[in-house]
């Protein structure tokens, strides 16, 4: 009896003691994925196609919590709080760096554990079917010869289109406060507001003015990406209009989890991403949302991460938007 | 649209598509009469079951789902003061005294038809103008929902119950909460104590603490067994006839709910708030409003559920989602490779004209429902408050959780309703408190932006026309009652010269 006892011990003990990774068997129990949005928007809809096609992969049910609230404050102070074991993971896209940078600063890229960043979605500038504006080039001169003519919309100061707009000015030598920046609640609003003429440009995605361009309601004028997109064949890219503006700024989305998940456990969490991200569903999800595939593991997104914040951190002070 | 409408009734032929509707007919009927569950969060936890359906089937069953929801909201709104979605917080402001009298009954039979009513009679105007109205839509901009929040904000003239005063401070009390949270052109911090309050106080779990969690602590003060008589229903047919005094006042409602629905930044409360108001002024007897005047139920209830199909237009002809259940409704399409915009009619004909048929053939189903029910719903009132109290306190901060999976969430419904109830100590409504919240982001934001916009040139809220007939209007609204109380202060002021003594409140 005490031998059965001694050996139940110690074997208890020996798991308890054998680092996370090491048991072959994570998964074993279904997976937390919190978001930071409200269902039904773009990035929901992304991440639960990407829970459907991991489940299959990792064989264990990948529960999709939406945590909206705080602008992500929410969500990452419930994933902060999560036991690094692999079991609770988020959602990540561009917004949250900026929010580092300026209302959540009690976390840095170095708080998480990037795991796997899944797509790329480059920006866009489109204006209204009545503006005169047909090219980068007519933008920047119709905001040269009368300063403030031409207003734009798009998401808050300091998100990633907002420095995508600054970027692009910037390649253009063109001051950009000559153009009146009108931040709106979220860059579908951004959209709506040039549907409706309110603002003569908006900076926003391919897929979230495609159906207008077909409809002749907007028409693309510049689209930041060093390739043509599939989309808009016949929209020249900045490049081909002769802006060098550095078209790796672009919105990503990825995961992240809580800081200190075992390697082995990561590896097999982006493993899975991977794999998913080839699966016909996503393929022709992806496509048909004009996402661009854009698979990285845990170090390259670490890094590069790391390299999104750096010219996030650039921007916000030289726009005066620390605080 | 012939053609459209033969691929719709096609759709309906299988017997998928009949178990998507009647299903969300009965989960949306559930959802609306939990407090704290609203439309889009119910639709949402309903979005992982849609992933394998038919998009058909899909689309069905949410727009069900929605329409349903829409009109359940009354029922506790009725029984218990406790809105079961934010619209129907006006709902309350009548249907709870006369359910105080023990015409729960009839408050119910008059929501269920009025819903009724306003939801079919807007799904035909949905129909015939959708692509008309989405010139409306795009019409307004940030001066012009700047200048129409200013509008809405004006109607407290008719919401504050018998003083304008303590209105007035409900009102300014509202507009302060809503500064709570990250300002929206700088993002400047303001009163952000932690960071769940970067987005400001969440709606619903003030909504649910103002009206029912005070509502709780009221009812804890009088005895347990306190029960509340209860008149005897008529038979099914003078159901019915219990609407035929109120013919204006639907058609005037459903064309409100209707043309708010279209404006995506409008929204079902605000639609409701305005039929009531408009109704209040029409009325024979607005001094009853408040108090239980059947008029208000109508008024709000046709309003919120005609404001439903009116939200669809933009949602379907330019894939704009107006609001947080259309969002929804725009996920789940797109989770089937569906995207709401302008070539939905030409691509997919089959969604719009589904969706049509979903909303004219889930009615009826509905109405029976809703009218069966509210024979079962009344015996609610016969319990004793005791009971009550802990279950209402139960769901409602159940659905508060559920909105946001947030237990913040809960702290804000309770600190709400402590605030709620000292309010109600000094005879200070929470009406134009929600008022408040409602408008206030939406008033701040666009104002910031028609500035940024104009480069800080005031002129042009008066430049635009919306905007300026918006801002006239508010002003006439918010004048003549000074007007028509300072009248009625003076002739008063005057009949007591002749007989001293009477004691006379000033009131509107």
């Amino acid at each position: 009896m005490l031998k059965f006892l001694l050996r139940t011990a110690a074997i208890a003990a020996a798991i308890a003691i054998m680092p996370a990774g090491a048991r072959a068997d994570f998964p074993d129990k279904p997976i937390r994925y919190l978001l930071h949005v409200s269902p039904g928007g773009a990035t929901d809809v992304m991440a639960r196609k990407l829970a459907i096609a991991m489940e299959k992969i990792l064989g264990v049910p990948l529960v999709v919590e939406n945590k909206p609230g705080g602008r992500g404050a929410t969500q990452l102070a419930e994933l902060a709080a999560a036991k690094p074991d692999g079991y609770t993971i988020g959602a990540v896209t561009s917004t949250h760096i900026g929010a580092f940078n300026q209302t959540l600063k009690q976390y840095k890229v170095d708080s998480f554990d990037w795991i796997a960043r899944l797509v790329n979605e480059p920006y866009l500038i489109v204006v209204n079917k009545d503006s005169k504006i047909t090219s980068m080039k007519d933008l920047v001169e119709a905001a040269n010869a009368k300063p403030g003519s031409v207003v734009m919309a798009g998401f808050v100061r300091g998100s990633g289109g907002h420095f995508a707009w600054e970027i692009m000015a910037k390649s253009a030598d063109l001051d950009s406060k000559k153009v009146r920046w009108v931040p709106f609640d979220s860059v579908g609003d951004a959209v709506t507001a040039a549907l409706g003429n309110h603002a003569e440009v908006a900076i926003a995605y391919v897929d979230l003015v495609k159906t207008h361009v077909q409809a002749g309601n907007l028409r693309v004028v510049a689209v930041m990406s060093d390739k043509r997109v599939p989309q808009f064949p016949d929209v020249p890219t900045l490049k081909e209009q002769g802006y060098a503006a550095d078209t790796s700024w672009q919105q990503m989305r990825g995961i992240i989890g809580p800081k200190g998940i075992p390697e082995p456990i990561k590896a097999k969490l982006a493993e899975a991403v991977k794999q998913a991200l080839e699966t016909p569903e996503l393929k022709a999800y992806m496509e048909e949302s004009a996402l661009i595939p854009a698979f990285q593991g845990p170090a390259d997104f670490t890094a590069n991460a790391q390299r999104e914040n750096a010219v996030t951190k650039e921007w916000m002070t030289t726009l005066g938007l620390t605080r | 649209m012939i053609d459209g409408f033969l691929a719709g009734l096609s759709a309906f032929s299988s017997w998928q598509v009949m178990a998507g509707l009647l299903g969300g007919v009965v989960i949306g009927y559930v959802v609306g009469a939990l407090p704290g569950l609203s439309a889009g969060v119910g639709m949402a936890l309903l979005i992982p079951f849609t992933f394998g359906l038919d998009p058909v089937v899909s689309v069905v069953m949410l727009v069900s789902l929605y329409m349903a929801s829409e009109y359940s909201g009354a029922i506790p709104a009725i029984l218990m003061n406790t809105p079961g979605e934010p619209s129907s917080a006006i709902t309350a402001l009548d249907g709870y005294p006369m359910r105080e009298r023990g015409e729960a009954g009839e408050a119910l039979t008059l929501s269920i038809l009025g819903s009724a009513v306003g939801s079919i009679i807007s799904t035909l105007l949905l129909i015939f103008t959708v692509m008309w109205m989405t010139k409306i839509a795009l019409a307004f901009g940030p001066t012009e929902y700047f200048a129409l929040a200013v509008l809405g904000l004006s109607l407290i003239s008719t919401l504050a119950g018998h003083s304008i005063l303590r209105g007035f401070i409900a009102l300014l009390f509202g507009l302060l909460l809503t500064t709570v949270g990250a300002d929206p052109v700088d993002g400047v911090m303001r009163y952000v104590f932690t960071d769940n309050l970067l987005g400001g106080f969440p709606f619903i779990a003030a909504l649910i603490g103002l009206f029912a969690l005070s509502e709780v602590l009221r009812m804890l003060e009088s005895p347990g067994d306190r029960v509340t008589p209860l008149k005897e229903l008529p038979g099914l047919t003078a159901q019915f006839g219990l609407l035929k005094p109120h013919a204006g006042n639907l058609v005037r409602s459903t064309f409100i709910g209707y043309i708010l629905g279209v404006i995506p930044g409008a929204g079902a409360t605000i639609a409701s708030i305005t039929a009531y108001s408009v109704q209040k002024r029409l009325s024979k007897s607005p001094e009853t409003f408040g108090k239980g005047n059947p008029e208000g139920v109508v008024a709000a209830e046709t309003a919120n559920n005609a404001c439903m199909p009116g939200a669809l237009a933009p949602m379907l002809a330019l894939g704009i989602p107006g609001k947080a259940s259309t969002a929804v409704l725009v996920g789940a399409l797109a989770i089937q490779g569906v995207r709401p915009g302008p070539l939905i009619f030409t691509q997919h004909p089959e969604i719009p004209y589904s969706i049509y048929i979903a909303l004219l053939v889930g009615m009826p189903f509905m109405v029976l429902l809703g009218l069966f029910g509210s024979r079962l719903w009344v015996r609610l009132t016969t319990i004793p408050a005791s009971v009550v109290t802990g279950i209402v306190a139960a769901t409602c901060l159940l659905g508060t959780y559920s909105e946001s999976n947030d237990i913040f969430a809960i702290g804000v419904a309770v600190g709400f309703g402590i605030v709620g109830y000292l309010l109600s100590k000094v005879d200070i409504e929470p009406a134009p408190i929600v008022l408040a919240l409602v408008l206030g982001y939406m008033m701040e934001s666009n104002f910031r932006r028609s500035l940024v916009m104009s480069g800080d040139d005031m002129g042009v809220f008066l430049r635009e026309p919306i905007s300026a007939i918006c801002l006239v209007l508010a002003a006439v609204i918010f004048v003549a009652p000074l007007i028509q109380n300072l009248l009625t202060w003076r002739r008063r002021r005057g009949e007591r010269d002749i007989r001293p003594g009477v004691e006379t409140e000033v009131s509107r």
